[in-house]
């Protein structure tokens, strides 16, 4: 399947820039596919993770205590957002320092579990994003793309078609 | 990679999330904001006393854990706990929960003459160059170059040598008041 990656607008600022991809031939982003599955089941919960996306964008950037880290392979940058236990939902994304994330896609996180694996619906969107890591970092270390302080940046715009 | 041809991602919306945007809770907004502004700044307090989760903890006789959760940014405080806190870190958290105020920025004038229109003197071509970040001006049929702005950066203007220090005048204008000729 190949994506294309994309700026989420309304929650990315200079604090934090905030990605997502889009499957090609699709409207919605995996992020926005996450936050259209549920809000009418946890209405509560993607105001807040929607709001602190936004906050952490344009205000507080990423501070390690909002999320949980190691959550894919060793180094992929896969983690979790809003990993608590009085909360259902949880959303993937990968890290890049302090300057970027890519938002996938998550799900409910039955208390009955522990491991993500032990749920086929987390368990393919936190794959995905593992397989999208590997894709971006090849992509980096082929000089398609590049990352600095103002974000991911290419010199051609096919950069931002990543086949998965 | 060549800087000059850089190219970013395209910025996507999508009118679907944003009508459900429109429909949050405001109230709910404020308080999520509030309550990761409150553990951005016990972070920040900690930091400065050079203080790790753990120690923090101790100074504040609870488990670790719980200070992992008051720095979620998800925490509800109580009164007391923000009180202890204070002390301990020699901070003031309650402060964050008053409206911000308006920064009132002091706004000059500059009047400067030219002897040709706006873009073709040098304080134009500067300008253009620019893109004139800090204020508005225009050539009015006398050839007055009026420029508004903080004096700072209209002294920058006058500092850069385009412009004769002699030949300008500074007119204090009222606070937050736009310049007559600014519209």
């Amino acid at each position: 399947v190949e994506y294309e990656l994309i700026e989420e607008e309304a929650i990315s600022g200079p604090k934090l820039k905030i990605y997502s991809l889009v499957p090609l031939g699709k409207d919605h982003s995996l992020y926005e596919s996450f936050f259209i599955e549920y809000i009418g089941q946890f209405p509560d919960e993607i105001q807040d993770i929607d709001d602190r996306l936004r906050i952490m964008g344009n205000e507080t950037g990423l501070r390690d205590h909002f999320y949980t880290p190691n959550e894919g392979n060793p180094g992929d940058g896969v983690c979790t957002l809003f990993d608590k236990p009085e909360k259902n939902l949880r959303l993937y994304f990968i890290l890049y320092g302090k300057v970027a994330i890519i938002l996938g896609g998550g799900g409910p996180k039955s208390k009955t579990i522990r491991a993500l694996q032990e749920d086929p619906k987390l368990k393919k969107e936190n794959y995905l994003l593992r397989n999208i890591s590997l894709c971006i970092k090849q992509s980096i270390q082929e000089k398609n793309l590049s990352l600095d302080e103002d974000g991911f940046w290419a010199e051609d715009d096919d950069a931002w078609i990543l086949s998965v | 990679m060549d800087t000059n041809k850089r190219r970013q991602p395209r910025k996507h919306s999508n009118k679907e999330i944003a009508k459900h945007r429109a429909d949050f809770n405001p109230q709910q907004s404020k308080i999520i904001e509030k309550r990761m502004r409150l553990a951005v700044r016990i972070e920040e307090g900690m930091k400065a006393k050079k203080w790790n989760r753990k120690s923090f903890a101790v100074e504040m006789g609870v488990n670790p854990s719980v200070v992992t959760q008051w720095l979620s940014g998800t925490h509800n405080f109580t009164s007391d706990t923000i009180f202890s806190i204070e002390e301990k870190l020699d901070i003031t958290l309650m402060q964050l929960f008053k409206a911000r105020p308006e920064t009132k920025v002091q706004k000059y004038t500059i009047v400067a003459f030219a002897n040709q229109w706006v873009p073709y003197t040098p304080i134009g071509r500067m300008l253009n160059n620019l893109q004139f970040p800090f204020g508005l001006y225009y050539s009015n049929p006398t050839n007055q170059l009026l420029f508004t702005g903080s004096k700072n950066s209209l002294t920058k203007v006058v500092s850069s040598g385009l412009m004769d220090m002699d030949t300008c005048n500074f007119y204090d204008l009222k606070i937050n008041e736009a310049a007559p000729h600014a519209h």
